[in-house]
């Protein structure tokens, strides 16, 4: 009878045990549930935040905003392959960058993010740039006395948002690494064996920004490894400055990661084909228009333009072609002048 | 003794049951009710992606009415959008180019006065959809060579193709 009963006992405890785990799991498992379908919600909610943003900025050039990040937040990338897969991703969710061009760090922390915005004129705005960062990046720039390069950071100083964590120095033992990551950028000649030393388990990365028109970025995959140096082209010339402004130099500067930039340069000179392929059609329109009204003061560089247009298709494929951009930009620039002054419509 | 064990046990087990139906009935509304709240937060995603879709169409380069780099706001320039609308038509490239821009939608200029015909810029429709929206916004049009202002808007109507909604 006595065993009977603690038979009977120990069942009873088995039975509780078992219907107590089940009913735990049966909420474990809702838990589970609910904080994905929560997750996947406001990861939805914060890309399209995000991307509201994105356009309301494009429609304030040279202007800085501030934006709300998630606690997780914002990796950017165009994959690991040489096929440029641009997105942005929260929380686990991408989203594609599509038309958007925006360069910044790989991994943006922080509550909030700086996000500014330039047109790209070359010489015709032919897309904007958007520029992302945040106040745990420190951008570093490394100088030197000679004029021609105090004056390029002067301008470089005076161009980039004031909500920017800068240090501008002339020696890199000048340089205070702090935990965040440090962009440094070079504007003379850089000696990359005293930065490795330097920044030794520190999250540095580096680029040079190599005049006229080549910038060399320096990454490395962990922070005591010696950085390995990527040259790109970017599109800049003193002479042509009217003609072509800054965007893509400030671009080389925001990217961490020039795989991030090529791509997203690729990108930005397709755009500029396009516009040169509706410019050029608006400008053939003109020369039968103004011919027509005997305006024979009007000549528009139509040949011009569908070599720019070339030009830039081949820079959408990778091909380096900056220095013949940066003359048909500079030949337009002079062209819209003439057309300027001579009373006829201009051609941008 | 045993039948009023067996009993009790059938009554727990009972209360059990009936304790994870009502549990189960209880989730399925609440998830019922998330997934329209969801479903509702995708559609407003897509209807604020028609407004930045009429918003980006008011500042692109190929669009905008310029004068020494300085863009008028809500103007377009009429030879600037025949030129895009060609482009589109004549070239895939192009199209795909701009497919990320435009997405699936359909542009459409429509002159106010003075009266004239509508332009449509870019024709994209799926052939089955879920739900459309559609948006306006007054512009004006310019034309460079005759020097004359219409007064016009834009149409842009925005598809959700079923293939979309089933993936959501």
């Amino acid at each position: 009878m006595n065993n009977k009963r603690a038979f009977e006992m120990e069942f009873h405890w088995i039975f509780i045990l078992i219907a107590g785990a089940v009913i735990l799991g049966f909420f474990f498992m809702m838990a589970q549930k609910q904080k994905t379908a929560s997750q996947e919600r406001l990861a939805t909610n914060l890309l399209t935040e995000l991307n509201s943003a994105f356009v309301a900025a494009l429609q304030s050039k040279g202007t800085a905003q501030l934006l709300n990040l998630p606690t997780s937040g914002i990796e950017l990338s165009c994959g690991k392959t040489d096929i440029c897969d641009c997105k942005y991703t929260i929380l686990g969710r991408d989203k594609t960058t599509g038309d958007n061009i925006i360069f910044g760090p790989q991994k943006l922390t922080d509550a909030k993010a700086t996000l500014w915005t330039l047109d790209w004129k070359a010489p015709y705005r032919a897309t904007n740039f958007l520029y992302l960062t945040t106040q745990q990046v420190k951008y570093v720039i490394v100088s030197s006395d000679e004029p021609i390069i105090k004056q390029f950071e002067t301008k470089i100083l005076r161009d980039l948002p004031t909500t920017l964590k800068i240090q501008t120095v002339t020696n890199i033992q000048e340089i205070n690494f702090g935990t965040e990551h440090t962009r440094v950028t070079y504007l003379t000649n850089p000696d990359i064996q005293q930065l490795t030393n330097k920044a030794k388990g520190k999250d540095v990365s580096t680029v040079y920004i190599q005049p006229p028109n080549n910038v060399t970025f320096y990454t490395r995959k962990n922070n005591n490894e010696a950085f390995t140096p990527i040259t790109l082209p970017f599109l800049s010339d003193p002479q042509a400055e009217q003609a072509i402004n800054d965007a893509t130099l400030y671009a080389a500067i925001f990217s961490n990661n020039p795989h991030l930039y090529k791509c997203q340069m690729q990108t930005a000179y397709k755009k500029l084909a396009n516009v040169a392929s509706v410019i050029i059609a608006r400008a053939q329109e003109l020369q039968t228009e103004t011919d027509a009204q005997g305006k024979t003061q009007c000549t528009y560089p139509i040949d011009t333009l569908q070599k720019l247009k070339t030009e830039a298709q081949k820079a959408a494929q990778g091909q380096d072609t900056s220095n013949t951009i940066i003359q048909y930009s500079q030949e337009l620039h002079n062209a819209n002048k003439v057309l300027l002054t001579s009373n006829c419509p201009v051609l941008y | 003794m045993n039948t009023r064990a067996q009993l009790k046990m059938f009554e727990t087990i009972g209360v059990l049951i009936v304790f994870f139906i009502l549990l189960a009935i209880g989730m399925s509304v609440y998830f019922f009710l998330q997934k329209t709240s969801y479903a509702k937060d995708i559609e407003h995603a897509r209807q604020l992606e028609a407004l930045a879709l009429m918003q980006k169409m008011l500042y692109l380069p190929e669009l905008d009415c310029n004068f020494l780099q300085t863009t008028q706001d809500n103007c377009i320039e009429k030879l600037k959008l025949e030129a895009l609308r060609d482009l589109l038509q004549r070239d895939a490239n192009a199209k795909q180019d701009y497919y990320p821009t435009f997405g699936r939608s359909a542009i459409k200029i429509v002159p106010v006065y003075p009266t004239g015909n509508d332009i449509t810029l870019y024709q994209n429709t799926p052939q089955k959809y879920k739900q459309m929206f559609k948006t306006h916004t007054p512009i004006i049009l310019k034309d460079t060579v005759n020097n004359i202002n219409t007064f016009a808007y834009i149409e842009i109507t925005s598809y959700i193709p079923e293939e979309y909604a089933r993936e959501e």
